[in-house]
């Protein structure tokens, strides 16, 4: 994936990003159902809401309400708070990415591989236990994807 | 080891093995991320686990070798000494068992792992470098496939010879 220098590249790597997402979900997690396929989607859905922002960025750049998009996803996430504090798409998105970031680094347990309910366990540095599931990853992907249509729609000039 | 029956050894090695397969026939060419590969030879090794496990149960049943441990280097020893050349396993694929759960356990260790030209390089402490490509997770499915036909044909073998014995 290049570095993109303007809305319409950083876009473009973002939706390049969703479909892998949507690949990943509807194909492979659904035929495999394996823990190991869901850490995948949450990777995948990580690197498409960290394009996303940055997209969000560059459209703030170019309304000049930002004078560079930094060069670190977390520099990045701390700018869009502040930047678009009461944007709901733009923060929904930012704490879904602080949770996919803690389940990155999380110690996790199997359940019911190989079926519907497969499981994925994880256990956060704070002790706090989450259960992914097929259902609720399949939320987040959703809102991940409302938030690339609604960046889509900014950058294109549809809202 | 919790002892289940060699038909569900088989099963699950079955399950692990069409996983690995679409990975790598159907995932990894949508997405590209190498990262892929490491589950695929996970799955691999768990199929090939599978497989060896469903081979040692029902030769213990017949009282063809004698009871084993649990952990993985044991029930290794045995299969490799005691039943693998006899049932007609290929060398390369009893080494190939060996060789992905190095693999797995390098990359349990390695203080650094990177993608590089749609490959996962694993490097070990000592500068040690494993590279897994779709070529080479590839060639692991095709030697795991085999390993797994010769566990089933073994076992239907064995059943029927059992069955016409009593």
């Amino acid at each position: 994936m290049s570095v993109p220098t303007t809305q319409e590249e950083a876009l473009e790597n973002t939706i390049d990003e969703l479909k892998r997402a949507d690949h990943l979900f509807y194909v492979s997690l659904k035929y495999t159902r394996t823990v190991d396929m869901i850490k995948h989607v949450i990777e995948r859905l990580i690197s498409t809401n960290e394009c996303a922002i940055e997209t969000m960025l560059h459209y703030a750049k170019g309304k000049k309400l930002i004078e560079e998009v930094p060069t670190t996803s977390a520099l990045r996430a701390e700018l869009l708070k502040k930047v678009y504090p009461n944007d709901m798409y733009a923060q929904e998105s930012l704490n879904m990415l602080a949770l996919f970031l803690k389940l990155r680094r999380a110690k996790y347990a199997a359940r019911e591989e190989f079926r519907r309910h497969v499981t994925m366990i994880a256990t956060l540095d704070s002790k706090e236990i989450v259960e992914i599931k097929i259902d609720n990853l399949g939320e987040y992907y959703h809102k991940t994807k409302d938030f690339v249509d609604y960046i889509h729609n900014l950058v294109q000039g549809r809202d | 080891m919790s002892m289940h029956t060699a038909k569900e050894y088989l099963e699950r090695s079955e399950a692990r093995l069409q996983t690995a397969y679409h990975i790598l026939t159907i995932t990894y060419p949508t997405v590209q991320s190498p990262r892929l590969l490491l589950s695929a030879t996970e799955h691999l090794f768990l199929a090939m686990d599978y497989a060896m496990n469903a081979i040692l149960v029902q030769q213990l049943s017949q009282k063809n070798i004698p009871k084993f441990n649990a952990s993985f280097p044991s029930r290794y020893a045995t299969f490799r000494l005691k039943l693998a050349n006899k049932l007609g396993f290929t060398k390369t694929s009893v080494e190939q068992l060996q060789y992905l759960r190095n693999i797995l356990l390098e990359h349990q260790k390695s203080p650094v792992e990177f993608e590089r030209n749609h490959s996962l390089v694993i490097c070990s402490d000592d500068y040690k470098m494993t590279v897994l490509s779709h070529e080479s997770v590839s060639d692991f499915l095709r030697i795991a496939k085999d390993f797994i036909a010769t566990s089933r044909i073994s076992i239907e073998e064995s059943l029927s010879t059992s069955s016409l014995s009593h």
